[in-house]
């Protein structure tokens, strides 16, 4: 009955995993797939040759290293702006009480309810007179404002899964309140820490949409921008842009590897009763 | 010298006043147990002394030093939390050894430190495990041991065995009692726990809603309740409190109850109170016992009552009356026969362990005991 039990669940998760890995498996399918082969085979589920064409084009001849390098330093600065300022706005919230917390916390979260498209126009005007209009500052800037709110509440949100006793203790310890944060609940709020830098990482590596109303000169696009180039006016050159998404992957593969150890809970286990 | 002064001490959270005018002196090594209902203000109180709340007003010295506008870290005091509050992240011996780390202690006296602090509390073997890998016992110990490890002035303990099931917190009251006679300094202790306070303290305030209903030892805030919450709250179980009537009775005066005989007042204990007067009879379960098996008593007065109910408890057993809409409560020291219910069974009370309070304030109407002899 257990193993019974066990193997159905295995089933499940097989079924899971295939119906959520197909797309990844067809994108790297197809950049493997020599052009020629691309029509004639059809969908069958391994081609008959497969070819590294694709990605030496797209590395050696294409301009698709500059925009990697460009989304790398949007991403990334985009990550450490955000995290930086929403462990901030988090601890704020969680741990002090000030005259208008709750409208400022509401305020944040209206700040969520708006389309996107509604506010490219008044921010490129905005942007437009202080020159940040075509930077990767100003990209960094616009996506830092558009994830604070989410990443600001889910630090909050972990900042509340510390007990307060352990900074009072610390506090009584001899710590003042700043030296309580960095030796005692920023060890604890690593995986909150990795979680929204894992998020708003991802979120700016894949953001389309401002990247392409603010960026014009080919030295600054990013690579979602980028892959867009190969939708030429004779038709798509699909196997040169699945070669391009795929080597896309690998910089947020790379930085989940290196946080998803912290972004394993249950560090705070022991610290007081449950 | 570490004496802690409460004068005045105010605490208000907006429109709500959680603490009225504290006024408190601690001795010098003393052990004092804040006790109460919850939300009566114990734990405001101990953290406004320990510096995690802010006070309103008033002035709290610890060790003839106003400590009002002083952070925590300056007061130099320890505190244990109910839910222990240890770091998850750092071992037994980093816990314990945090505040001399911040201290900047030498490391080879912040090993000794630890190292004695840990015999004592029978934390050895643990130096090296993280909070998680303990027990709740073994972490209230590790919580102890980062109290006592920096030598502080006094120490506070938050509702420190609330977490823990009963037995050990049995076991770890007796320790804190041992503990407190090997390392003699000032303690501050809340409960909500009647019984740790008996046990522990030299002194015990009772309080409620944020004011003091009495301060003294557990010996006198048990035989002379300052007031009818006092008398309620302190005592397992608790003392039987019986709404009734003084009334002129020949020369003097007597106490009557509906369902009770009238039951005579000593002049000498209840000189002052005057007939008519409505009154709140308090009378321990262990003053009242079927004339059987009741042992000697100074003023016996006997009665006949339903034993409703038995609750048999091993070494003594609890009797419940019906007595007119009342039920009252009887305690037997090892009961010599089997119980059970029963009619118009044969008590006795003892009219010398009787206790009046006033049915509008709850004051105490007894005479001090000082003044009987």
């Amino acid at each position: 009955m257990k193993t019974m039990t066990g193997a159905a669940l295995w089933l499940v998760r097989l079924a899971y995993l295939t119906f959520a890995l197909f797309p990844l498996f067809w994108l790297i399918r197809i950049s493997l797939t020599p052009d020629n082969l691309l029509y004639s085979e059809g969908t069958t589920i391994w081609p008959s040759s497969i070819t590294l064409a694709n990605f030496t084009y797209v590395i050696e001849e294409s301009p698709f290293p500059v925009f990697f390098g460009n989304t790398v330093i949007v991403s990334m600065g985009t990550a450490v702006a955000v995290t930086l300022l929403a462990a901030g706005i988090g601890y704020a919230f969680s741990r002090f009480e000030f005259a208008g917390k709750r409208a400022l916390m509401v305020f944040l979260v209206i700040t969520q309810l708006f389309p996107l498209v509604m506010v490219i126009t008044p921010l490129y005007q905005l942007l437009a007179p202080i020159g940040l209009v075509n930077t990767r500052i100003g990209l960094i800037v616009v996506f830092t404002a558009f994830n604070l709110p989410f990443a600001a509440f889910l630090m909050h949100s972990f900042y509340e899964g510390i007990p307060r006793e352990l900074e009072q203790a610390a506090m009584i310890d001899g710590c003042t309140r700043f030296q309580a944060l960095i030796l005692i609940i920023l060890p604890l709020m690593l995986p909150g820490i990795g979680a929204t830098l894992g998020f708003v990482f991802t979120a700016a590596w894949s953001e389309l949409l401002f990247s392409l109303m603010l960026i014009t000169s080919e030295t600054k696009k990013t690579f979602a921008v980028g892959l867009l180039s190969f939708v030429g006016k004779s038709g798509v050159d699909w196997g040169q842009m699945m070669a391009a998404a795929t080597l896309a992957l690998i910089p947020p593969a790379i930085f989940f590897t290196l946080i998803q150890k912290y972004l394993v809970g249950g560090l705070t286990a022991g610290a007081v009763k449950a | 010298m570490a004496e802690v002064l409460l004068r005045q001490v105010v605490k208000r959270y907006g429109a709500f006043q959680a603490v009225h005018d504290f006024d408190l002196d601690i001795a010098h090594e003393e052990f004092v147990v804040f006790v109460g209902p919850s939300g009566c203000g114990k734990s405001t109180t101990l953290r406004m002394i320990a510096g995690l709340e802010e006070i309103s007003g008033g002035e709290i010295q610890i060790g003839s030093r106003v400590v009002n506008d002083l952070p925590p870290r300056a007061r130099n005091i320890s505190m244990v939390f109910q839910n222990y509050a240890l770091y998850p992240h750092m071992t037994v011996r980093q816990n314990q050894g945090f505040g001399l780390r911040m201290a900047k202690r030498p490391k080879e006296e912040i090993e000794e430190k630890v190292n004695r602090a840990s015999k004592l509390l029978g934390l050895r073997e643990f130096l090296s495990r993280l909070p998680a890998a303990l027990s709740g016992g073994q972490r209230q110990r590790v919580a102890m041991g980062r109290a006592i490890v920096r030598n502080p002035d006094v120490f506070l303990f938050d509702e420190p065995l609330s977490n823990l099931d009963a037995k050990l917190r049995g076991q770890m009251r007796t320790e804190i009692k041992k503990l407190h006679d090997k390392v003699r300094t000032t303690v501050i202790y809340v409960t909500h726990d009647q019984v740790e306070a008996m046990t522990l303290a030299d002194r015990i305030v009772v309080m409620r809603d944020g004011r003091i209903e009495q301060v003294d030892t557990p010996y006198e805030v048990f035989h002379a309740p300052a007031s009818r919450f006092v008398a309620g709250f302190i005592g397992s179980p608790p003392m039987n409190l019986i709404e009734a009537r003084t009334v002129a009775d020949g020369d003097g005066i007597s106490v009557s109850a509906p369902g009770w005989p009238a039951l005579p007042l000593d002049p000498a204990i209840f000189g002052q109170v005057g007939p008519d007067r409505a009154v709140t009879l308090g009378l321990r379960p262990e003053a009242i016992a079927p004339e059987r098996m009741a042992g000697s008593m100074a003023r016996p007065l006997a009665f006949n009552a339903d034993i409703t109910l038995v609750e048999p408890l091993g070494g003594e057993a609890l009797l419940f009356l019906k007595m007119g809409k009342d039920e009252i409560t009887a305690r037997i020291f090892r009961p010599s026969t089997r119980l059970a219910p029963e009619r118009d069974v044969r008590f006795v009370v003892d009219l010398a362990e009787m206790h009046l309070f006033d049915a509008g304030t709850g004051a105490r109407l007894n005479a001090p005991r000082t003044a009987i002899s």
